[in-house]
């Protein structure tokens, strides 16, 4: 699962995650996230594993994958990239990509924070009150009067 | 974690979910605003309100809307530099209020909220003088309207007014700016305030310079840097500035030095607004942007082939409808004065100076006759 990188200018890291697993990344590509890029400020041994606690070796396998693609800056112009983005996004299950959400959340990676919630946003966006509950279990806390007053509100919002 | 195999994101913290809905367009946001109290409250919220918008404009840089007077149909649509029209829709247009006897139209855009006029025409014999200016404020995406107070003073000639819509960043409001003659006081011009927060005019000190002439389709202000912007109608004289918060008149200077042609003294180039930033298209279609110190211009293109002979630029209306192809072309609109408003589009290769006519295909029914080009965005901006 080692990093495949074989730059010999950047510096390498090592991320641990919360299950003990190691990736060995170079450091632009880790820099990605403001939470390691901060840790690293206060790290005396650039040597020792920096624990990603919060997050499994298959989530930050991909969280990896992702910043190495956006660490190389020459090549992919803005539309490649955004395409692979896409391709990217859409190769998770929903239960991956919260996991992905909750990862890049805590790491601070803004670019892959926009990328998952726009994904999900995309999937609910059609979607009935009914359905975003079931989706995200969500409970309904309104009585059937105030949920009509609201419907009453924008009306033609409801239809389609 | 992944243990407690369970597909749902009552782990998402409300935070993120935030983050999830701030990507909805307004439409889908009203509709889950009954989904919990949770969502309601935040669909209300002038934060993620906010948010929303940045999101809007991020997601949909490319989004414009056009009006059509005739049949006062409002599309919101992106040009493509292969389709002039792709992605046409109409949007939801509140025909009630600009009435019979009205002319009336798209004053200006901003944020997604649109400032309609509509001038009441009184029949002629009664009065020439007596005609009223009618504001009012719409938001396509979440169908919200709100009348503007009427001027406490009618204009007495609306041919020479400057009206012009936007949105003040510093006070966080949306103003409208109405500059007129008082009626019985000739050549004495008035300016006026109006502030959505407040939902009054008020008295300001009348810009230093005259009015245009009796303009009969004043071309609407560009705003840029917080302020709104007017071409001197001057011949290469500079741009007329009023800064929305500090209600400061100023003047910048045209990019274009050259001898006044006293044979020609209305100046063709166009203001328009590029990423934000202020723009000049001339009439022989160079593209000149103001920097960020706003003392000094960058011509980013000029055209090099004569492809466009049949266009006339000197009697156009050019409306910039932003980069394309990833900021190496840009799309103008150009509406020709002496053909009935005729529309063209024109794709501008940053590169290799070409500029070439994109063919208007697929455009919506009864749309042939467009009036004027703004940006919009769909926002969930208020209007209450």
């Amino acid at each position: 699962m080692a990093s495949t990188s074989t730059s010999t200018l950047s510096r390498k890291l090592i991320l641990k995650s919360s299950d003990g697993e190691k990736f060995e990344v170079d450091e632009n590509v880790a820099m990605q996230s403001q939470t390691i890029k901060h840790m690293i400020e206060d790290l005396d041994d650039i040597n020792s594993p920096i624990p990603v606690s919060i997050v499994t070796g298959t989530i930050l396998s991909k969280v990896i994958e992702y910043c190495k693609k956006h660490a190389t800056e020459d090549s992919d112009s803005d539309e490649q990239l955004k395409q692979w983005d896409k391709e990217y996004a859409n190769n998770m299950d929903l239960n991956t990509l919260y996991y992905l959400l909750l990862a890049a959340n805590y790491m601070e990676i803004k670019g892959l924070l926009e990328l998952i919630t726009q994904c999900v946003a995309d999937m609910i966006k059609g979607k009935s009150p009914e359905e975003i509950r079931a989706h995200f279990n969500i409970k309904n806390d309104f009585t059937p009067q105030e949920e009509a007053n609201i419907r009453n509100e924008n009306p033609w919002a409801f239809e389609n | 974690m992944e243990n407690k195999a369970k597909t749902d994101c009552c782990y998402l913290p409300f935070e993120l979910i935030t983050e999830i809905l701030s990507w909805l367009p307004a439409k889908s946001l009203l509709r889950s605003a009954c989904v919990s109290s949770s969502w309601y409250m935040l669909t209300k919220d002038p934060k993620f309100m906010k948010l929303h918008r940045s999101r809007s404009l991020k997601a949909n840089l490319e989004t414009h809307f056009l009006f059509e007077c005739w049949k006062s149909k409002v599309y919101s649509f992106r040009a493509t530099s292969q389709h002039p029209y792709y992605h046409a829709s109409e949007l939801a247009y509140p025909k009630d209020i600009i009435k019979p006897r009205t002319m009336g139209g798209v004053l200006g855009s901003c944020n997604g909220l649109v400032c309609f006029h509509s001038i009441t025409l009184q029949p002629f014999y009664k009065s020439a003088y007596n005609n009223n200016l009618g504001l009012f404020l719409y938001n396509p995406a979440t169908r919200a309207t709100r009348l503007i107070p009427p001027l406490n003073s009618p204009m007495n000639n609306l041919l020479k007014r400057e009206v012009a819509f936007g949105y003040d960043s510093v006070s966080d409001d949306y103003k409208v700016l109405a500059i007129c003659m008082e009626r019985n006081d000739r050549n004495v011009e008035k300016a006026l305030l109006y502030s959505l927060k407040t939902d009054a005019w008020v008295n300001i000190p009348s810009p230093p310079w005259q009015l245009n002439q009796f303009c009969m389709s004043p071309r609407p202000a560009i705003l840029a840097d917080n302020s709104f912007h007017w071409m001197n109608p001057l011949l290469f004289t500079g741009i007329r500035c009023f800064d929305l918060f500090t209600q400061r008149y100023y003047q910048i200077p045209h990019p274009v030095k050259r001898e006044i042609n006293y044979t020609n003294c209305e100046d063709d180039s166009e203001l328009t607004i590029l990423e934000g930033q202020l723009c000049i298209v001339t009439y022989t279609l160079e593209i000149w942007v103001l920097n960020k110190k706003k003392i000094s211009w960058t011509r980013i293109f000029h055209h090099l082939s004569g492809q466009l002979k049949h266009v006339d630029f000197h009697h156009a209306k050019i409306y910039n409808l932003g980069f394309r192809d990833e900021r190496r072309s840009i799309i103008l609109a150009i509406a020709d004065r002496t053909r009935a408003l005729q529309k063209v589009f024109i794709c501008c290769d940053l590169q290799s100076k070409q500029a070439r006519e994109i063919e208007a295909t697929n455009l919506p029914d009864g749309t042939e006759r467009i009036i004027s080009f703004h940006p919009w965005v769909d926002s969930l901006v208020p209007l209450y």
